[in-house]
């Protein structure tokens, strides 16, 4: 499972280990090259982006996540509106040239399909079906217990306040 | 906070709240002019019409490698009208830090007070 500790703040750490990243990052490649999709991304429901394929280059990824993420909140919302007591578990927005299919993964995380409308949605369909397991399987594998308090000690939090002062012009 | 470890990234997220017309939009916008360039990215914006925030401005910071590790602020803001209430909730998930932006007008403490509460 992935490693989540509930913080004396109240929020929550969650940290991804390695072994997860890479088995993510090569589920992502492998669908991207069964689907031909011109950008896939693996992101958390609070928004952030966790791995990327596809040619991403021209796109803005960590926007693109984030508004995801705002996506899948909203209908969820909306779900709860119109009586459906599970959360709707894809979303699909057709373009002239470019369509997205976006399917959650577990509760906590979910994948962002970009394809050209030149590819079938049966096909990104079937595929995604497959990755998600893949990826469910992944986040599921036993983790290893990372030591996040040394890696953020008292040195680390000076050393950031100090490059966000010099980060304002 | 969401940490890759295989990348060494630390993503965290920041959520500018408060009532209506306090100053959250403005907020970040003057972050975003004032920042170096070359750390950030761009600011996204849902607005209406009337150039209200009708779900969500959006910025990324990114401060380079501290200790080799690579601390990401993904900062947000929320719609602060009362009937946007479910957009507030939605973009709360996971945040890891709230910055209130309270209203400094007297006859605003209410709507203060009112969106504290309804953190």
């Amino acid at each position: 499972m992935v490693q989540t500790k509930k913080l004396k703040d109240g929020s929550r750490q969650v940290v991804l280990n390695g072994r997860q990243y890479d088995a993510i990052t090569k589920v992502l490649s492998e669908l991207a090259v069964k689907t031909k999709a011109s950008a896939i991304l693996f992101a958390d429901m609070s928004g952030q982006l966790i791995s990327q394929r596809g040619k991403t280059d021209d796109m803005n990824t960590t926007v693109l996540s984030a508004l995801a993420a705002s996506d899948f909140a909203a209908t969820s919302e909306m779900a709860k509106l119109v009586g459906e007591e599970a959360k709707f578990k894809l979303l699909f927005h057709e373009g002239e040239k470019r369509n997205v299919y976006l399917s959650n993964v577990g509760d906590e995380f979910f994948l962002v399909v970009v394809f050209d409308v030149s590819v079938t949605l049966g096909l990104i369909r079937i595929y995604t079906k497959k990755a998600i397991e893949d990826l469910n399987n992944s986040l599921e594998e036993e983790s290893e217990n990372n030591d996040v308090g040394n890696m953020l000690d008292s040195d680390f939090s000076t050393l950031l306040g100090d490059a966000l002062d010099d980060s304002f012009k | 906070m969401f940490i890759n470890w295989a990348l060494q990234e630390i993503n965290l997220k920041i959520v500018y709240y408060g009532p209506g017309m306090s100053g959250k939009t403005t907020n970040l916008e003057y972050i975003h002019s004032k920042l170096d360039p070359s750390l950030k990215g761009d600011l996204v914006s849902l607005k209406t019409k009337e150039d209200r925030t009708i779900f969500f401005d959006f910025m990324q910071i990114e401060v380079g490698r501290i200790k080799g590790k690579k601390p990401k602020f993904n900062l947000y803001t929320v719609p602060g009208q009362v009937y946007y209430a479910s957009s507030r909730k939605v973009i709360l998930n996971g945040v890891d830090g709230i910055v209130f932006v309270a209203d400094s007008q007297p006859h605003r403490m209410e709507a203060n007070i009112e969106t504290l509460l309804d953190l």
